[in-house]
């Protein structure tokens, strides 16, 4: 393997990655949302797979704290990734933030993916809100599952979009 | 005439061509991402025209954003304000605005021409008009603001049904009738393949702002040398 290549990370739901050396993280979306931070300062990446909006917490997050289940949160993945820039003295305005994912979340058919993907889509841009993030870009709805990669020494997202199914697309990646 | 409002040139006097130049093309370059966002939505191309900056008197402001449009526009707005650290902040509105026939056309992309139940059709479309203008248009201003080394405070996004009203809370109470107090920058956009597609997003600005945006531009073109 050519030491210049960076590893391949597989993200599996509920887990997140921080990019502390370069990585390259994969991970596949369906009614889930991925939200990567970049910081070009610093380049570092971080990356969420979370399967769920949020949750009430009697404990809120402070200092490094890592909870059951923080990964299965939009919410308190978002909110971990942000102290881990804050810990190494980033701004909240120096980010690259992407959202991806949420699929089907404009299908009418009441069914829980539908429901969930446009809850977790609405949690994320709630939250990106709130914390003053610059949203730079998002893929989020439609009817295919997505297949992810992120460069966290760069920021840079390639995109694969796929047919419900999870089978890989003939359509080469693009970028995001 | 002063070299900043040359003769025939509807700019505010507070930017030089440079400047608006510069300030047009980050708009464009924002946009860009939101456009891509909305063609990924509707599994459609989109066209976009080339972005224009001009000063409108207030209460002209409605009408000129309706300019084109026709009759029966519906807006979804976005408050927004970009903070420079130390310096203060511009107040503006970003918008998305297309006749009522455009967005029910958009909806049923989204939904794959999928029919709401009986009775609902309005209100969903209006749901979902909120959601994508939430996303387009926070994408655009976050883009904006990046650019700009500012930080965003954006509100979450609404359904326009007093546009005067919402203008006027931008606009300063002591403007004077009849005097440009307002700055937008606009694009057309449509889809190709639908002609019955089409509409407009703005980011409105107030133009007492443009002094503190002046400055800003003017660090922005220092660092990159011009």
């Amino acid at each position: 393997m050519d030491s210049r290549t960076p590893p391949l990370v597989n993200l599996e739901q509920g887990e997140l990655y921080i990019g502390i050396r370069p990585a390259e993280v994969r991970t596949v979306l369906g009614s889930c949302v991925s939200i990567t931070l970049y910081h070009p300062r610093l380049r570092v990446g971080t990356i969420c797979h979370s399967r769920l909006a949020e949750r009430a917490c009697d404990q809120p997050l402070c200092g490094l704290k890592i909870c059951r289940n923080l990964g299965d949160y939009v919410t308190c993945s978002v909110m971990f990734m942000l102290s881990y820039f804050e810990h190494h003295g980033a701004t909240r305005q120096e980010l690259v933030v992407k959202l991806f994912g949420g699929a089907n979340m404009f299908n009418l058919q009441k069914n829980d993916e539908a429901l969930i993907g446009r809850r977790n889509v609405n949690a994320a841009m709630a939250l990106i809100r709130r914390e003053r993030l610059h949203l730079l870009a998002t893929d989020v709805g439609g009817g295919a599952s997505r297949l992810l990669t992120f460069h966290t020494a760069t920021g840079e997202v390639l995109l694969k979009r796929n047919k419900i199914g999870l089978s890989p697309a003939s359509e080469p990646p693009s970028p995001s | 005439m002063s070299e900043l409002n040359p003769p025939g040139n509807p700019s505010a006097p507070e930017l030089n061509p440079l400047q608006q130049d510069v300030l047009v093309e980050l708009f464009n370059m924002s946009l860009g991402q939101a456009v891509s966002t909305l063609s990924d939505l509707v599994g459609e191309e989109v066209f976009v025209s080339l972005p224009e900056f001009r000063v409108v008197e207030r209460a002209r402001m409605t009408e000129v954003i309706a300019e084109g449009l026709g009759a029966g526009v519906d807006m979804v707005a976005m408050p927004c304000r970009l903070l420079f650290a130390g310096q203060g902040a511009v107040a503006g509105l970003a918008l998305l605005a297309a006749p009522r026939e455009s967005f029910r056309h958009l909806a049923d992309l989204l939904w794959n021409h999928q029919s709401p139940p009986a009775g609902e059709r309005e209100r969903m479309e209006q749901e979902a008009m909120l959601e994508v203008g939430d996303l387009l248009l926070y994408t655009c201003a976050s883009n904006m603001s990046q650019f700009l080394e500012s930080e965003i405070e954006g509100r979450a996004a609404v359904h326009v049904e007093n546009a005067a009203s919402m203008l006027r809370d931008l606009a300063p109470a002591w403007s004077p009738p009849g005097e440009p107090s307002l700055a937008e920058l606009r694009v057309r956009f449509h889809l190709p393949d639908r002609d019955e597609v089409q509409g407009l997003m703005l980011f409105v600005l107030e133009l007492s702002a443009l002094p503190l945006l002046r400055r800003e531009l003017n660090r922005l073109l220092g660092k990159l040398g011009v």
